[in-house]
């Protein structure tokens, strides 16, 4: 009996320590976000995306929305729920991506520009969506790139006309020249799509970055 | 005219270790990595010595310089009873070094390095064959920056740093310093981190720019903030060309411990390491504010010793 009592004890002692160890952990975080508003704080790398994601093709062909299961127009939905009128569409196809700092300067200039900016990212490669989530987020905490969702029961073959019908609500876009998506925008019309130029990208005009602009 | 001088600022002393050494590094590695490219006619490595209390650093450092720096190297020495007229209770005035390195450089662009920071391939690359060479239809701007990556204590050793500077996937391995000015972060109360407010790789200022802003503000004589204040006069004039995603962070700092390093200093991400030197007031950084510098700025009436090595 003693024993039983003695090994339920130190049970709970151990879910109590790990609680509390969590609760330390959360604190931490907390703290280290309020002074990274005040101080240089070093940013926690992600090394794993905080969202669902599954690479897909970019293909020319898009399933009218009535053609669409209701999982994926729940879908569209979901992602459209995240999307605000100051976001932006990003267009990346990771073999016309020769230097991701291009479009990263790009996504800088947006910013520096409009404050209140935020990103939905269409990419076909896992790594380019990584890196953007570790440069565009504030301590793990805020993040600048809107989180997809991805509802594993929906078909593949969708995948890529549930991110395009999302992208056509968005008036503005960046995307690597000659993208599937940017000519069927273009098509639709009334919508600006940015292709930085490789070299010009990275002449910036500071003058909003200067103190008293 | 050449097109570029090196700027580098240092003294004969102790600062964190073995200065000494890493400047000689720097000095070798700069001229080694120019004499490989072939553009030694158009380039050149200015090394102010600001103010050597116990010998210069021409003479402690000249046994151990590489025979590339022949020619390329001019050592320009600032004795301390000069520099202590112009830096008040400042042990080593930056602005004024750096100004003294302007006034007594030969190049088009002022590139000012740290006296313990390596130049890459990839800047070699943009400015000798690109910058102002290529015309893509539009003005390159006269100003620059790049931030820089920090070399571990391994990394650093002489027997691997070049690896890391010259194989181009070791090279993107090494830390980038200042992670939040390298990719001009939006914080969440609507501030953008300048790519510009980092620690420097490399400053690069046109001859014309640096006359017209009259140079590094010498009220600013203690550590930190001067290049970005400096950079903020050009900003709000002029396009800044972001060399630090161009080149993506091509210059290496040597490890170094911090212990003489900056005080009170809260836009260092290494501010916990906490150390005794007095830096310039932060709100140089928030605020525009004048650039007082008289006419004769960059010690232009002093008459200093110069030596062409």
């Amino acid at each position: 009996m003693i024993s039983y009592f003695k090994k339920k004890l130190n049970k709970a002692k151990t879910a109590y320590e790990n609680k509390s160890l969590q609760i330390l952990k959360y604190l931490d975080r907390e703290l280290n976000y309020e002074q990274s508003l005040k101080y240089y704080t070093e940013q926690d790398k992600i090394k794993k995306l905080t969202m669902e994601y599954k690479s897909y093709k970019f293909e020319n062909e898009i399933h009218s929305l009535s053609s669409m299961p209701e999982t994926a127009i729940e879908e569209i939905i979901r992602i459209n729920k995240r999307i605000t009128e100051h976001t932006w569409g990003v267009i990346l196809e990771a073999d016309k991506v020769s230097d991701i700092n291009v479009y990263i300067a790009q996504m800088n200039k947006v910013q520096i520009n409009a404050r209140k900016a935020n990103f939905f990212v269409v990419t076909d490669s896992e790594d380019i969506l990584l890196k953007l989530n570790d440069v565009f987020n504030w301590m793990n905490k805020i993040f600048y790139i809107v989180p997809n969702t991805y509802n594993h029961n929906i078909d593949k073959k969708y995948r890529n006309s549930i991110n395009f019908h999302c992208l056509k609500h968005l008036e503005k876009h960046v995307s690597t020249p000659g993208s599937v998506h940017m000519n069927m925008l273009k098509e639709i019309g009334g919508i600006q799509v940015t292709v930085p130029n490789q070299n010009r990208v990275f002449c910036f005009n500071s003058k909003r970055l200067v103190p008293g602009s | 005219m050449k097109r570029i001088s090196y700027i580098l600022v240092s003294r004969n002393d102790n600062y964190n270790g073995d200065s000494v050494g890493r400047c000689v590094n720097t000095v070798n590695h700069a001229c080694e990595i120019i004499a490989k490219n072939n553009v030694v006619d158009q380039s050149e490595v200015v090394l102010v010595d600001w103010c050597s209390r116990s010998g210069s650093l021409r003479e402690s450092i000249s046994s151990r310089l590489v025979p590339e720096a022949k020619g390329l190297l001019k050592i320009v020495t600032v004795p301390p009873e000069v520099a202590d007229r112009h830096q008040g209770d400042s042990p080593f005035s930056e602005v004024h070094a750096m100004n003294v390195g302007f006034r007594n450089m030969e190049g088009k662009h002022f590139a000012r390095i740290d006296q313990d920071t390596l130049i890459g391939q990839r800047f070699m690359d943009w400015f000798y064959h690109e910058y102002e060479v290529k015309d893509y239809g539009w003005s390159w701007p006269r100003a620059a920056f790049c931030s820089r990556r920090n070399l571990s204590e391994d990394q650093s050793h002489h027997s691997v740093f070049r690896d890391y500077i010259y194989d181009q996937q070791l090279s993107r391995k090494v830390d980038i310093c200042h992670e939040h000015n390298h990719y001009s972060r939006l914080m969440p109360n609507g501030e953008v981190f300048p790519f510009y407010g980092g620690a420097v790789g490399v400053m690069m200022v046109d001859r014309e720019c640096y006359l017209e802003h009259k140079g590094f503000n010498e009220k600013l004589v203690y550590m930190n903030s001067m290049d970005t204040e400096f950079l903020n006069r050009i900003a709000a004039k002029e396009d800044i060309y972001n060399l630090c995603l161009s080149i993506d962070a091509d210059f290496y700092h040597q490890n170094h411990d911090r212990s003489e390093g900056a005080s009170n200093d809260t836009t260092q991400p290494h501010a916990q390491q906490e150390g005794e030197r007095k830096t310039n007031d932060l709100d140089i950084r928030n605020k525009m504010i004048d650039n007082p510098n008289p006419d004769n700025w960059g010690l232009l009436d002093e008459d200093l010793e110069i030596t062409i090595v």
